[in-house]
Parts: C-alpha cells; structure tokens; sequence
C-alpha cells in the first residue's frame, strides 16, 4: 500500500493558489468572478477527491469480494 | 527517464505559456496610463506649433514623431500622419484618422480612447489656430479624464491579472502532473 502524498500536495496547492487568487480577485473588486474561482476550485478538488475514495472502494471491494 | 524529461519540459512550456498570458494582460493596463500621457505630450506640443510658432503641420507632426521612441504607438501616429500629409496630399482630418487605424497595434489603448481621439482628428488642419487650439484644450482635458481612469484601473487589475496567470500555470501544472 502506496501512500500517495502527491493527492496531499495537489489539494494544498489547489487551496493555496484558490485563496491567493479569491482574495486578489476581492481586492481589485470582482467579488462575483472570485466565488466563480471558490466553487471551481471546491469542485476540483472534490473530483480528486471523488476519484481517489473511488479507488479506495474499489481496493476494499477487491480485498473482500473477489477471493 | 526520457519521459520524466518531457514531462518536466511540458510542465514548464505549459507554465510559460499562462504566465505570459498573464503578464501580457497585465502589460495593456500597465501601458495604457503611459501612452495616454505620451499622447498629451504630444499634443501640447502641437498646440505650441499651432499657436505660436505657426508651424505647417507635416512640419510640426514629423518634428513631434521624433519626440518618441519608434516602437511607441504616438510615434507611428505622428509620423504616419506627416508622410500622408506630405507623400499623398491628404487632408489632414483624413490623414490622421488613417494613421490612428495603422497605429493600433503599437498602442494599449481603449476602443473608447481611439474613437476621442477620432473625433478630435474632425477639428485638425480645418478651422483657424485659435480653434484648433480650443479643440486641442478639450481633448487634452478629455485625456487627461482617460488617464486617472485608467491608473484606477491599472491600480486595480495588473497585480491580478499577472498573478492570475501564474497561479493558473500552477494549478494546470498541478492537476496534470
């Protein structure tokens, strides 16, 4: 079992570069163009999420299932 | 091996390429301020010529043209004038509203700013000096509106834009690797 740090390190750069670009997008006055950017990002990041628990499943179905 | 090359290579052609996006956005918000006071210059110059010295105008826009570096969009503006105006015997409303359509690409101007500028151009060559010098009084008050809006808006947008661009690149970067 691989522990697949790089999915860690994709969310945090995914939230760190979403929070730098919301709050300049705040500061220059484009509130709406900023939440845009929020919910891609959650998005995103739900979808790494959604394809790694995915995985997850799939490995327990393996382990209890096909013997 | 090769393929971790290539894929560090595509990884940074792909960051390049939005980063400069980025800064190329950035770069017209951070030139427009600039070339509307190079603009101004230009045209208090042309006032002086008009009213005082009594230059002809090819005389006084190819004097004027060479006030600015070549790559600048008012040098293109000034000097293209001049040559129709010497070369073709243009008249100079037509002249200068031909030299600001090829002056384009140089310039970071608004749509907003070349069409003042057009309709600025109606006055030139047609009336007497003390007109042409009142029309040239407007447009530079005009102007001079343009150019605190667009360092508002140069305050606002390139730190954004040059940033957007980069992180962009990294979130591309990211989601790919």
């Amino acid at each position: 079992m691989s522990l697949e740090l790089h999915v860690i390190f994709q969310i945090a750069v995914i939230g760190i570069a979403t929070a730098v670009l919301a709050s300049l997008l705040k500061q220059s006055g484009r509130d709406e163009i900023a939440t845009l950017v929020t919910i891609t990002a959650l998005v995103l990041v739900a979808a790494v999420v959604v394809t790694n628990i995915n995985h997850l499943f799939t490995e327990i179905r393996a382990v209890f299932f096909n013997q | 091996m090769a393929l971790v090359f290539l894929k560090w290579v595509g990884a940074g052609a792909l960051f390049v390429g939005t980063a400069g996006f980025g800064f190329d956005f950035a770069k017209k918000y951070r030139k427009r301020p600039l070339e509307l006071r190079e603009i101004m210059t230009a045209l208090r110059m042309l006032r002086a010529d008009i009213a005082y010295h009594r230059l002809p105008l090819p005389e006084s826009f190819f004097k004027i043209s060479g006030y600015f570096s070549d790559q600048s969009g008012t040098h293109q503006l000034f000097a293209k004038t001049a040559e129709l105006l010497t070369t073709s015997g243009t008249e100079a409303e037509d002249a200068f509203a031909v030299a600001l359509g090829q002056a384009g690409e140089f310039w970071s101007l608004s749509a907003e700013d070349v069409s003042a500028l057009r309709q600025f151009s109606r006055t030139i060559g047609n009336t007497n000096a003390v007109l042409q010098e009142s029309s040239i009084n407007a447009i530079l008050a005009e102007l001079a509106d343009r150019e605190k809006e667009a360092v508002t808006e140069r305050d606002r947008f390139e730190k954004v834009y040059r940033t957007t661009g980069v992180l962009i690149g990294v979130l591309m970067v990211v989601m790919l690797w």
